[in-house]
């Protein structure tokens, strides 16, 4: 058993070191950390012009921070995701890679795992810089005392074991797919975007759309940091819930999320090896 | 020059019959394509009506959302596409061709333009009767010329772009990444560019999909405070010179990016 933690230890060492090398050794580490900031600012950026043009307030009114947090967490979402639906194809038919790491004895589980916690690494300088951002150029208030921080740091954790869960099962369906499911995981992240809560709140959606909102990570995730951060709760519907209720809500969802994407992936490995598509070519 | 300028008609349509015939063969393209990037524009404009917005913001995002396949297409497919096929070793056979390099990026363009514009088509009617936008069009001529025009300009800056990719390494997934939510930004795709302030407003009028975006607008939307940059007239104008400069520009920027290529041997250069 000991054994095997250690082996399994040591492929998402390895695994993730290959995707910090595959992301960042391109460029000095300087040049890097701008190209992983200049997005997530833009993004929000854009919601700042956005809110001030329809309400003539200013970006530090309390009304925009539960909007702007929400999207700057977000970015991990979109980023890890995309960069974890990407490294399919990449390893398949850019690096024609994919097949040696099926015949090595580490699993596609825990590589893509690694290969995400190297994403995960890459996106949150973004992530802290926008959120700082927030607070230094546009005034936003941020209320996070030293009592706060376990409780952020467990949203945190479990948040991006959501993310990465999330990002494994999507990397698995690019196995089965052509270079077309590229978007896949780009128009994921714009579903929990639009179901969890992320820049409006989930309750102005029509009602069975609420109730998707209800049952995914994402949404306990950004409610619970929007309380560690800002103080006040978000989402009308679960206001009623206390923040320990927030973050079971959280702990149990991604567990399911992490169940249904580990059991995506063994069938998605299995029917991309019975089918011959784990080496196949589609890009044109 | 007739067996010149049949070559690379010939070119133009072999690089775009790849295209279409690869999205015809798998048609699942249109569900990642459409309906996916649909909901983040409906997230969009779900943010304005969550801030009670007039409705003809609502309008801008879903007006935007089909100029961003576009930008998407160009961004991705045409100015990062001569990274992959340097990656892929299609390059060097691009350049042995006695073909011009605008052929290959026009073919690219072509075929391109065919999966873009079944995309922009269905996210606008599908955003359209989703929220019930209503336009009000006061020249089905000018807003075709408006349209046209903003594609020569914006391929133009693609074909541009283009040049630099070619010679980029892993850079290039990075690069491409940068060139949207900035672009987003200052384009004014999500609200009026005159938001950004006169100056910024000018500097970002630098970038075609500016003037296009700002004048569809003021065309789409007649007799609604649009909040316009310049007159649709004058934007039009701007776009031939920026369409002309554009691809000029192109022309010049790939023969001298290959031949610094050349020198500095990286065009064949791949994993780097």
């Amino acid at each position: 058993m000991i054994n095997r933690l250690s082996t399994t230890y040591r492929s998402l060492v390895t695994s993730g070191r290959l995707g910090w090398a595959v992301e960042s050794n391109w460029a000095d580490p300087f040049v890097f950390m701008i190209y992983q900031i200049v997005r997530p600012l833009f993004g929000a950026f854009i919601l700042v012009v956005m809110f001030k043009v329809v309400t003539g307030q200013p970006a530090s009114a309390p009304a925009f921070a539960q909007v702007y947090v929400g999207n700057a967490m977000f970015m991990l979402v979109v980023q890890v995701l995309f960069g974890l639906g990407i490294v399919i194809f990449e390893d398949r038919e850019r690096f024609e890679m994919l097949r040696y790491i099926y015949l090595a004895p580490v699993g596609f589980g825990v590589y893509l795992t690694g290969r995400g916690l190297a994403k995960t690494i890459a996106t949150t300088a973004g992530v802290v810089f926008t959120i700082l951002a927030g607070w230094l150029i546009f005034g936003i208030k941020y209320d996070l005392g030293f009592g706060d921080i376990p409780y952020f740091t467990a949203a945190m954790l479990l948040g991006i074991v959501a993310i990465l869960a999330l990002g494994v099962a999507l990397a698995a369906v690019a196995m089965v797919t052509s270079r077309e499911g590229f978007g896949l995981s780009e128009g994921v992240a714009s579903v929990f975007y639009l179901l969890s809560g992320a820049v409006f709140t989930i309750d102005i959606l029509p009602r069975w759309m609420v109730s998707i909102g209800h049952v995914l990570p994402f949404t306990y995730w950004l409610e619970a940091l929007r309380r560690s951060l800002l103080h006040t709760p978000y989402i009308g519907s679960l206001s009623h819930l206390s923040d320990a209720q927030i973050l079971l809500r959280l702990s149990w969802t991604t567990a399911v999320t992490v169940i249904i994407c580990w059991a995506l992936l063994s069938a998605a490995e299995h029917y991309a090896v019975s089918s011959g598509k784990l080496d196949q070519r589609t890009d044109h | 020059m007739r067996t010149y300028l049949i070559t690379n008609l010939r070119a133009i349509w072999g690089r775009a019959y790849v295209r279409v015939v690869g999205a015809n063969r798998e048609p699942s393209w249109l569900f990642f394509e459409v309906a996916l990037p649909l909901l983040a524009s409906f997230s969009f404009a779900l943010i304005y009506r969550g801030m009670g917005a007039p409705e003809q913001y609502v309008g801008f995002v879903v007006v935007s959302g089909a100029m961003i396949a576009f930008w998407q297409n160009i961004l991705w497919s045409m100015a990062a596409q001569f990274y992959w096929e340097k990656e892929m070793g299609n390059l060097e056979l691009y350049l042995m061709a006695p073909i011009s390099r605008m052929s290959i990026l026009m073919g690219m363009a072509v075929g391109g333009l065919f999966m873009t514009a079944i995309r922009a088509t269905l996210i606008l009617l599908i955003g359209t009767w989703v929220f019930g936008v209503t336009y009000q069009v006061s020249s089905w001529l000018l807003l075709t010329g408006v349209f046209v025009l903003t594609m020569g300009a914006v391929y133009g800056l693609g074909m541009l772009s283009s040049s630099l990719f070619m010679l980029f390494g892993r850079e290039a997934w990075h690069t491409a990444n940068l060139f949207q939510e900035p672009v987003y930004f200052a384009t004014g795709f999500y609200f009026p560019v005159r938001a950004l302030g006169d100056l910024g407003a000018m500097l970002a009028s630098a970038i075609p999909l500016t003037l296009g975006l700002d004048a569809i607008r003021q065309l789409i939307f007649s007799g609604k405070p649009v909040n316009p940059l310049f007159t649709v007239r004058t934007e039009m104008l701007l776009l031939v010179v920026a369409t002309i400069f554009f691809n000029w520009a192109a022309l010049r920027a790939l023969r001298f990016m290959e031949n610094l290529g050349k020198q500095s041997g990286r065009l064949t250069l791949k994993g780097q």
